[in-house]
């Protein structure tokens, strides 16, 4: 007994000190990591920040920082029919290019990961391939092929280059969330009679839904405001919203436009709270 | 209904994993697929089932062939290793999914279902989503939806490891008595070689892909074929015939040269001895087991296990020098094939 305990003594001395020690080598590293938290938040948020400051400014001209406090060129933005018309041919390109790229997406991530057939690495690296091109590659490649077969730019021509620019980010969130998925809930279903198109729509889609809201959210975003393609694809007379807040910057520096990017700062806002409150965060990641 | 499974081979790329596996499983029988991890059951399992297709041979359920038949159309239930509960359905939900899928009116499936949580006693917990259960509750609740079926054919590989020892059995006898009763044909997987001897009528051996021997748990036991197979059920000293041949009441019975000799503990005895004999060891460790005595014995330079009741025996010291012999010659198997490290 007495020597066991003789023995034991030192030993819980000694564990104390370490637990000490890595205590504070703990602490540290939270604060650390506070610290860049905090920093990254900042970095990413304010030029934001800015942008919605600048949009209340007396001033009839962009700077910083801003003067005074006004909605009047709120005002202006809605009396202006040409952004009105570029803001709704912006919405019905990405509302189509969201529903295209998701029913392009969805089966080909499922022949991807499920399928078992020659050059299924070759067909996936493929599809995941535009991800790497600029926008405007993309944009330059649609206009000529285009023009070859006598395809104008139009809001379809938009609507297929974003398409195809998009696709990726929705392929890669259906796949990483199918990978994850246990290949046995549909031999579950399978064995126990289903055929295989109901097991895909009350089993695997079913453990698909948040891949494919967030799929779908990134790339309704993305082809609302996205610039670089619509650039070259997009008719002259039926310009998207991001086409025109361009032309809008480059022969004006009103403050109009620092109200145009917080209204869209905003609506991307709404839009990714409303999806975690759905989905949860948690399964937006990829 | 009664099960073929006809000279099936399964490859993965290089990797042979099932080597001309036959069974022939009558109506109503249960067996079980017994064998070292990785040597093949669950795929077997898989190619009955049809989720994999066989390189080569035939499955055959109730005389149809079924080699090409998708895994929806042979009505055969499974019960996976890991569960596959679906986790956006509750445990109820779970349940009717095949009843759903063979139109069974709402009446009857909430009766099924009912009925089968209520024979895995989980009644209450009928609303609840399966992340919310525990692994052994997720086990009961497989085997429920498997069985709310009454498939004809039961696979269920390994569908008791997550259950506790007394919990276990329950289930084993609950499962037996349904299959029984309804007359299902069910392959059962299992490492755990006493569910394998309670709950089987057959036993089918397994290793590196091959079905050593396909028995009756007393067949197994007694008359086992292989080395590998006297070795994996229950315990046994697997000797080389000619070392076997020195024990003295087996003598020539085991002078047949190239084969091994299978002799479980129960069959060995030990005495002291002062004189050199033809097989002496000396005790290496001595454990008392009930009504009976364990000895490890250090002779011929492995160790041997001999088991002697304690009612008409003193117990030995560690380091006595001792005599071996058989007690029943004819309970002395040679069987082909060698095991490593046999005890
Ligand atoms: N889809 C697959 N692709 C490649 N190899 C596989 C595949 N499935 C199984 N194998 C291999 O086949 C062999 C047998 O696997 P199997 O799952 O049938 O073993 P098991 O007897 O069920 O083992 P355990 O008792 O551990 O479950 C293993 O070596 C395994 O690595
Ligand atoms: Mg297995």
């Amino acid at each position: 007994m007495s020597e066991t305990m003789t023995t034991s003594r030192p030993a819980t001395a000694d564990v104390a000190e370490r637990g000490n020690a890595s205590k504070v080598i703990d602490r540290i590293g939270a604060t650390i990591l506070a610290i860049i938290a905090v920093c990254t938040v900042l970095l990413l948020s304010v030029p934001s920040l800015i942008v919605i400051a600048i949009s209340f400014t007396e001033t009839a001209y962009i700077g910083f920082p801003p003067q005074g406090f006004t909605f009047q060129w709120y005002a202006d933005l809605f009396a202006r029919d040409q952004i009105i018309d570029a803001a709704v041919t912006s919405l019905q390109i990405s509302a189509a290019t969201t529903c295209l790229s998701l029913a392009l997406a969805i089966p080909a991530a499922y022949g991807l990961v499920r399928g078992r057939f020659f050059g299924r690495g070759f067909a996936s690296a493929l599809i995941v391939a535009p991800q790497m091109l600029p926008g405007m590659v993309i944009g330059v490649a649609t206009l000529f092929f285009g023009a070859y077969i006598a395809f104008r730019q139009s809001n379809l021509m938009v609507i297929l280059a974003l398409t195809v620019f998009c696709l990726p980010f929705a392929v890669r969130m259906v796949m990483a969330r199918l990978t994850q998925l246990d290949p046995a809930l549909e031999e579950a279903s399978l064995s126990m009679g289903a055929s295989k198109t109901r097991t895909f729509f009350e089993i695997t889609a079913r453990q698909l839904v948040g891949a494919i809201i967030a799929g779908g959210a990134f790339v309704a975003i993305e082809a609302f405001d996205n610039l670089t393609v619509a650039l070259f694809t997009a008719s002259p007379r039926s310009r998207p919203l991001s086409v025109e807040l361009y032309n809008l910057v480059q022969f004006d520096s009103s403050p109009m436009v620092a109200a145009l990017s917080s209204l869209e700062i905003l609506a991307a806002f709404v839009v990714m709270i409303v999806l975690a409150k759905a989905v949860g965060l948690d399964r937006l990641r990829t | 209904m009664p099960i073929e499974v006809a000279d099936i081979n399964k490859h993965f790329g290089k990797l042979h994993v099932l080597r001309d596996c036959s069974l022939s499983i009558r109506d109503g029988e249960t067996i079980t697929l017994l064998g070292a991890s990785g040597c093949g059951k669950t795929t077997l399992l898989r190619c009955i089932a049809g989720f994999e297709t066989p390189s080569s041979g035939k499955v055959v359920l109730g005389g149809e062939d079924v080699t090409r038949l998708p895994p929806n159309q042979r009505g055969v239930g499974f019960v996976f290793q890991n569960y596959a509960l679906f986790p956006h359905m509750t445990v109820a939900e779970n349940l009717a999914y095949g009843l759903r899928v063979r139109r069974a009116d709402r009446s009857t499936r909430k009766a099924k279902v009912e009925e089968a949580l209520a024979l895995v006693s989980l009644t209450e917990f009928a609303d609840r989503y399966p992340q919310s259960l525990s692994g052994g509750q997720q086990q009961r609740v497989a085997i429920a939806r498997a069985l709310v079926l009454r498939p004809k054919v039961l696979l269920l590989d390994e569908a008791f490891n997550a259950l506790d020892a007394k919990l276990r059995v329950a289930m084993q006898i609950e499962l037996r008595k349904i299959v029984k009763q309804v007359g299902i044909t069910t392959i059962c997987v299992t490492h755990d070689q006493t569910e394998a001897l309670t709950i089987s009528d057959r036993i089918a051996v397994m290793s590196k892909g091959q079905i050593d021997q396909f028995a009756t748990p007393t067949e197994i036991y007694d008359t086992p074929t292989t080395a590998y197979v006297a070795d994996f059920i229950g315990a046994a000293n697997v000797l080389p015939a000619e070392l076997a041949a020195k024990l003295p009441s087996l003598g020539a019975r085991g002078s047949r040269e190239d084969r091994m000799i299978v002799i479980r503990p129960e069959n060995l005895t030990v005495r002291p001895t002062k004189g050199s004999e033809p097989l002496a060891g000396t005790i290496a460790f001595a454990r008392i087991t009930g009504p009976s005595v364990e000895y490890e014995v250090e002779a011929a330079e492995r160790k041997l296990r001999v088991l002697v009741s304690r009612a008409d025996h003193d117990m030995l010291d560690i380091g006595t020098p001792v005599a071996l012999d058989v007690d029943k010659a004819d309970a002395c198997v040679a069987v082909s094939g060698s095991v490593e490290g046999s005890a």
